[in-house]
C-alpha cells in the first residue's frame, strides 16, 4: 500500500493489555488436549495498534477471543500467569462482569459481517441495542447512530437506519458492524480478518477507514491477519504466530524491512510482489523451518 | 433446517377452485340435475332423489368445525413453544429424548383409537368403561352445573384431541430448527457485544426462527383438517369432519361432497387470515434471510432411543407371551397379532406402491421442472399448490370416488405424497443445478444431458431418499385410515378394515380391537426408523 499513513496517537506508558504465558487448549474426547496457544507474552499500549500475522491454524483468532473469553470452556482451556484489560483480571472474572467488559472496553469485528448481523433486525435495532446496553445516558439514539454511520463512511445514514443487512452490500455490512463496535467507544478494538470476505478495492477502503477511526478516536486496534500485505500502513507492530507460538514481535517497519526468524523470512518470501518475475510462487518449507528452529 | 414451502400465488382462490372441482367429480356419481352443482358451489342445501334436503346446516357445522380447529392451533402453537424452550435447556441428549416423545405423540393422531384401550383396560379391571361423550345424567337429575360442564366438555374434548398429535409435531420440528440456529456464528458477535443469554435468545434466535415457526404452524393447519375428522367422529361432535365421515359410510354422495367443499373452503380461510397476518409481520421482510444455515449436528443417536422403544415393545410381548402363558388374553392377542401378517402384508404393499410412485414421480417431474419444459408448472406453482390442498382431509370422499371409476384407493395418497416429494426437492434441485461442479462440466463443452446425469443426478439423491423415507410412515397412516373409513373395505385386505370392524364392537367387545391397532402402530414405528437413521448417516 503506498498511501501516507496519518500520524498514530501518541501510546500512553502503562499497557492497556498485559498477557504473559497465555495458554490455550480445547478438550478433546478420547485424545490429549489440543494446544493451540502454546505460551505466548504481549504488551499492548493504549493508543498503539497490534498487528498478529500467521497462517490459518497458528492460534491468532484463539488468543483474540481468548481476551474476553469468549471461546466456549469446556472445550477451551484458558490459562495464562498475567492475562489483564484496562486494569481488569480476565481470567478471574464471571460471565456477568465479563458482559460489562465485552462490548464496553474490547469490541470485535468479525470477518463474515453477512452472518454477523441479525438478517431480521433492522441497522437501527443492532446498533441501538449497542448503544442501550453500553450508553444508556444517550437520549436521541436515532441521532448518534446517524452520526456514527457517516463517521463510518456511509453515505445518507438517515435512509439507512431502517435498511435490513440483505439490503446492503458487503463494505456496508462491514462498514455497520465497526460502527456497531466503535458506537460504544470501547479502549480496544479487535478486528478478526475483517476484509478477507471482501473484494480487494473494498479492502482498502475499509483499512483506511480503520486507520483513520484509531487516529482520531484515539482507541487501540489488534488487527487479525494472514495477509502481510495490509498491514505496514495499519500497525505500529507486528507479531507473528506460528504454530501456537509468537516467533518475532517488533515495529512493523522493522520486522518487514529486516526479518529475523526463519518463518517471518518464509511469510514475507511468499507475498506476491507487482513486477518482479518468478519461475513459481514461493512456498513455506516446513521442514527447513523447524530444522531452523531446531 | 424444517423449511416449510412457500404458499403459492391466491393461495385461497387455488383452494377453493380445486374443492370446488373434485367436490363436483364427486357430486356428478349421485346423478342430480344440472343446478345441483350450482347449489353446491353457493353452499345451498341440495334435493336429493328421494326428496330429502341434505346440507341445511352445512354452514354451522363449518364454523363449528372452523372454531375448534383454530383453538386446536392456539393450544399446539403455544405448548409446543414452551415444550420447546424448556427441552432446548436440557441438552442434546435431553433433546434427542425428547425428540422420540414428541414423535409418538406426533404418530398417535388417532388418539380417540388410543381410547379404546384404556376402556379395554378398565373393562380387565371390571370398571365401567368410560367413553369420550359427555355424562349425561337420568331424567330429573341434571343440574346447571352438570349441564355447563357437559356443555364445555363437548367443545374442549375436541379441542384437546386436536391439539395433541399437532403439539408433537410442531414441538419435534421446533427443537430441531432451535438446536441447529444455535449453532450460528451471529451469536459470538452478540456474545462480544456483551448482551446476556436471555437477551440473545429473545432478541435475535427467536425473530429468526419465528417466520419459519410461523410458516410450519399454517403447513400443520392443513394437516389438522384431516385430523378434525378423526377427532370429530370419536366424540361425535357435530362438525363438517364428522359429517362427511358418516356420509362416506353411508354411501351418501351429496353429502360427501358437500363435506369435502366445506373442508376445502375452511383450509381457504384458514390460508386467507394466516397471508393476512404475515403481511403485517414486522420480520416478514427478512424472511428469506432468516433462513440459517444447515448445521450437521455431531452425534444424531436419537434413532436409537426409536430403536429402543420398538424393542422394548417387542420384548413385552414376548415376555407376556413367555412368562403369561397361563393368561389366556395374552397368549390369544399374540396368536392374533401373528395372523394380522398377511393383512398387513397387504397394507404395505399399497404403501410401497403409493411410496414408489411418488418416488419415481417426484424425481421425473422435479428434474423436469429444472429443465425448459418446467417451466409453465413452476410458474402456475402446480406443486406447491398440492402440497397446500387438504387431500388428508378428502381422502374419504375421494377413496370413495376412486374405487368408482377402478382406480386404487391409493392413489389420492400417491398424488399427495408426489406434490411433497416435488416441493421438498425443488430447492435441492435448485442448488445441484448451479452447483460449482456443473458450472465447470459446461464450461467444458460438455452437453446438458449428459451434464444432467453425471454432475447433477448424483447430487440429488441423498434429498430424495430423505424425502421419500421422511413420508413413509405418514403414508402408512394414511392408508391405514383411509382403509377404516371408507366402507367396504375388505377386512382381509386392510388392517384398517380390521380397526373398522372392531370399532363398531368396542362397548362389548374392545379387546378386538388391540391386535390390529397394536400391528398398526408397532409398524409405524418401525418404518419412521430409516428416515431418522438416515439422517445420522449425512455425508458430508
Amino acid at each position: 500500500m503506498e498511501s501516507a499513513t496519518p500520524a498514530s496517537p501518541a501510546p500512553s506508558a502503562s499497557p492497556l493489555l498485559k498477557i504473559r504465558n497465555l495458554r490455550i487448549a480445547f478438550r478433546r474426547y478420547g485424545a490429549d488436549p489440543a494446544e493451540a496457544v502454546r505460551g505466548i507474552d504481549l504488551d499492548l499500549n493504549s493508543g498503539e495498534s497490534l498487528a498478529i500475522v500467521g497462517e490459518s491454524g497458528s492460534g491468532k483468532s484463539a488468543t483474540a477471543l481468548s481476551l474476553s473469553r469468549l471461546l466456549p470452556e469446556p472445550p477451551a482451556l484458558i490459562e495464562a500467569d498475567e492475562l489483564s484489560l484496562a486494569g481488569h483480571d480476565i481470567l478471574k472474572m464471571n460471565d456477568r462482569a465479563l458482559r460489562k467488559v465485552r462490548g464496553k472496553e474490547i469490541a470485535y469485528v468479525f470477518q463474515e459481517p453477512t452472518t454477523s448481523l441479525n438478517p431480521v433486525l433492522t441497522v437501527r435495532t443492532q446498533i441501538g441495542e449497542a448503544l442501550a446496553l453500553h450508553r444508556p445516558e444517550i437520549k436521541d439514539r436515532d441521532a448518534e447512530i446517524v452520526r456514527w454511520l457517516y463517521k463510518v463512511g456511509i453515505t445518507e445514514p438517515e435512509k439507512r437506519l431502517r435498511s435490513y443487512p440483505h439490503e446492503l452490500s458487503g463494505g456496508m455490512q462491514q462498514r455497520v458492524m465497526i460502527a456497531m463496535a466503535l458506537c460504544c467507544q470501547p479502549k480496544l478494538l479487535i478486528a478478526d480478518e475483517p476484509t478477507t470476505a471482501l473484494d480487494v478495492t473494498i479492502q482498502k477502503q475499509i483499512m483506511d477507514l480503520l486507520v483513520d477511526l484509531r487516529a482520531s478516536l484515539n482507541m487501540s486496534l489488534i488487527l487479525i491477519t494472514h495477509n502481510l500485505g495490509i498491514v505496514e500502513d495499519v500497525a505500529d507492530r507486528i507479531a507473528v504466530m506460528f504454530r501456537g507460538k509468537i516467533v518475532e514481535t517488533g515495529p512493523t517497519k522493522e520486522i518487514l524491512a529486516n526479518p529475523q526468524h526463519p518463518y517471518t523470512q518464509a511469510l514475507l518470501e511468499c507475498v506476491p510482489r507487482m513486477g518482479s518475475k518468478r519461475p513459481r510462487l514461493h512456498a513455506i518449507d516446513y521442514a527447513e523451518i523447524e530444522r531452523a528452529l531446531g | 433446517m424444517t423449511v416449510p414451502p412457500n404458499r403459492p400465488f391466491l393461495l385461497p382462490l387455488r383452494l377453493i377452485a380445486v374443492g370446488g372441482v373434485l367436490a363436483c367429480a364427486v357430486l356428478s356419481q349421485a346423478n342430480l340435475g344440472p343446478d345441483a352443482y350450482t347449489r353446491l358451489l353457493a353452499w345451498l342445501p341440495l334435493t336429493v332423489a328421494d326428496g330429502s334436503v341434505v346440507g341445511g346446516d352445512l354452514v354451522w357445522q363449518t364454523l363449528r368445525s372452523g372454531f375448534v380447529l383454530g383453538i386446536a392451533l392456539g393450544l399446539a402453537h403455544l405448548a409446543s413453544l414452551a415444550l420447546t424452550l424448556i427441552v432446548d435447556r436440557t441438552g442434546s441428549v435431553g433433546r434427542g429424548l425428547a425428540g422420540v416423545l414428541f414423535a409418538a405423540i406426533a404418530f398417535i393422531p388417532i388418539a380417540a383409537l388410543s381410547w379404546g384401550f384404556v376402556g379395554w383396560w378398565i373393562g380387565l379391571q371390571h370398571g365401567s368403561i368410560e367413553t369420550l361423550l359427555g355424562y349425561t345424567p337420568p331424567p330429573g337429575k341434571d343440574t346447571a352445573a352438570l349441564a355447563m360442564a357437559r356443555l364445555i366438555w363437548r367443545w374442549a374434548a375436541p379441542c384437546l384431541l386436536l391439539a395433541l398429535p399437532l403439539t408433537g409435531w410442531l414441538a419435534l420440528h421446533r427443537g430441531r430448527d432451535l438446536a441447529q440456529l444455535r449453532g450460528d456464528v451471529s451469536i459470538l458477535g452478540l456474545r462480544a457485544r456483551g448482551l446476556p443469554p436471555t437477551w440473545i435468545f429473545y432478541h435475535h434466535i427467536l425473530p429468526r426462527l419465528w417466520p419459519i415457526w410461523r410458516r410450519g404452524l399454517e403447513i400443520c393447519g392443513v394437516m389438522a383438517t384431516a385430523l378434525m375428522l378423526v377427532v370429530e367422529d370419536a366424540v361425535q361432535f357435530h362438525g363438517v369432519g364428522a359429517s362427511m365421515l358418516t356420509a362416506v359410510r353411508a354411501g351418501d354422495v351429496p353429502a360427501m361432497a358437500q363435506g369435502l367443499y366445506a373442508v376445502f373452503w375452511t383450509a381457504a380461510v384458514g390460508c386467507a387470515v394466516v397471508g393476512f397476518v404475515e403481511r403485517r409481520d414486522p420480520w416478514r421482510a427478512a424472511m428469506a434471510a432468516a433462513r440459517p444455515k444447515e448445521v450437521r449436528t455431531t452425534s444424531d443417536r436419537s434413532w436409537l432411543a426409536g430403536l429402543a422403544v420398538v424393542a422394548v415393545v417387542a420384548m413385552a410381548a414376548w415376555w407376556l407371551g413367555s412368562r403369561l402363558s397361563a393368561t389366556p388374553w395374552a397368549v390369544e392377542l399374540v396368536q392374533r397379532m401373528g395372523a394380522l401378517a398377511p393383512v398387513m402384508g397387504t397394507d404395505l404393499e399399497a404403501t410401497f406402491a403409493a411410496l414408489g410412485l411418488a418416488a419415481c414421480g417426484g424425481l421425473i417431474f422435479g428434474a423436469l421442472r429444472s429443465t425448459p419444459i418446467g417451466g409453465l408448472p413452476r410458474s402456475l406453482a402446480l406443486s406447491e399448490t398440492i402440497v397446500w390442498l387438504p387431500l388428508l382431509a378428502a381422502w374419504p370422499a375421494l377413496a370413495a370416488l376412486a374405487k368408482t371409476y377402478g382406480l386404487p384407493d391409493y392413489a389420492w395418497l400417491a398424488l399427495a405424497a408426489l406434490g411433497w416429494v416435488v416441493t421438498r426437492l425443488d430447492s435441492a434441485w435448485a442448488a445441484a443445478s448451479s452447483a460449482r461442479h456443473v458450472e465447470g462440466a459446461k464450461a467444458l463443452g460438455q452437453r446438458p444431458v449428459p451434464t444432467f446425469f453425471i454432475h447433477v443426478l448424483p447430487s440429488m439423491i441423498w434429498p430424495w431418499l430423505l424425502a421419500i423415507f421422511d413420508m413413509l410412515p405418514w403414508l402408512w397412516v394414511g392408508r391405514i385410515w383411509i382403509t377404516s373409513v371408507v366402507p367396504g373395505t375388505d377386512p382381509q385386505a386392510s388392517l384398517g378394515a380390521q380397526v373398522a370392524a372392531a370399532q363398531g364392537q368396542i362397548l362389548t367387545r374392545p379387546e378386538d380391537l388391540l391386535p390390529a391397532t397394536l400391528v398398526a402402530v408397532l409398524c409405524a414405528l418401525c418404518l419412521a426408523l430409516p428416515s431418522r437413521i438416515l439422517r445420522s448417516l449425512r455425508p458430508d
